[in-house]
């Protein structure tokens, strides 16, 4: 592997003083929810991780759009790499959401607005890396994976307005919450601060994973090259 | 107030397997990528 970047040591450590710091202001900056109680504290970490998600699938489809104009498979690499990552982090907020709503909704689970769009999205891009294995001409499987998410790209801002659109017991946080939402609470401006601290952390910790894991994608490309050519 | 504390821990748990797996499972592979490059430059230079 190429040597590793000055600037990618300077993110990896940017993100871990940034995470240090977000995790001290979730549990000792932001103050305990009067009625949730400490399970409150779940939904910084949620919404930040959700975010992240969101944010990688929409990189995603936009090197898809690079792969489409430059037919670079770089670009691939790119939105491959982006995927992983948000599939991660999507699941993350998933579980975690769905530790929340136990004590908030009296249940794990239930089939509503944002949780129903939340899984299709995640499923869609979970169908992604299983459909790419399937395809083993790299321009071919770049071409249609490159098709793939920048239609995924559709359920992103579904998944987000979902909550605004239908009627809903997930909370909306900000801005004007439904009648039937359960479990949503108004912000304190420490709490405030606390998500939104949050979410540029984990938007920079996002970028720096997404640099190791295009790294590691030229790397299995550079492996893949070397063993075709000495099979030959 | 309710008391939720668990329940805050049990998300926190997921969170931290989520993304150590993740780095570690990144770890891991470059790892692996490594040594099957180190052994193919061998058998390159042996052929050369």
């Amino acid at each position: 592997m190429e040597t590793k970047p000055r600037l990618l040591n300077v993110l990896d450590w940017v993100s871990l003083v940034l995470f240090v710091i977000a995790t001290g202001m979730v549990f000792f900056y932001a103050p305990t929810e009067a009625i949730m109680g400490q399970v409150q504290r779940v939904f910084y970490f949620h919404v930040a991780t959700a975010w992240v998600g969101l944010l990688g699938f929409i990189a995603a489809g936009l090197a898809g759009i690079g792969y489409l104009r430059t037919n670079n498979l770089k670009w691939d690499n790119a939105s491959l790499a982006a995927v992983e990552i948000s599939l991660i982090f999507f699941a993350v907020a998933i579980v975690m959401g769905s530790i929340w709503a136990r004590p908030s909704w009296g249940t794990y689970w239930t089939w509503e607005p944002r949780l129903t769009t939340a899984t299709v999205t995640e499923l869609i891009y979970a169908a992604y890396l299983l459909l790419r294995q399937g395809l083993e001409d790299p321009e071919r499987r770049a071409r249609f994976s490159a098709v793939y998410t920048i239609l995924g790209c559709i359920s992103v801002p579904i998944t987000f307005v979902s909550i605004r659109l239908f009627r809903t017991i997930h909370p909306v946080v900000i801005g004007n919450a439904d009648a039937a939402a359960q479990g949503g609470f108004s912000m304190t401006p420490a709490m405030f601060q606390t998500m939104m601290f949050s979410v540029v952390t984990f938007s920079v910790i996002f970028v720096a994973l997404l640099w190791h894991r295009i790294r590691l994608g030229n790397l299995a490309d550079k492996v893949e090259q070397l063993r075709l050519k000495l099979a030959q | 107030m309710a008391e939720t504390t668990n329940y805050m821990i049990a998300g926190y748990v997921v969170f931290s397997i989520g993304m150590v797996g993740y780095l570690l499972s990144l770890v891991l592979r470059a790892r692996s990528l490594k040594q099957d490059l180190d052994v193919l430059q061998d058998m390159e230079k042996k052929e050369n």
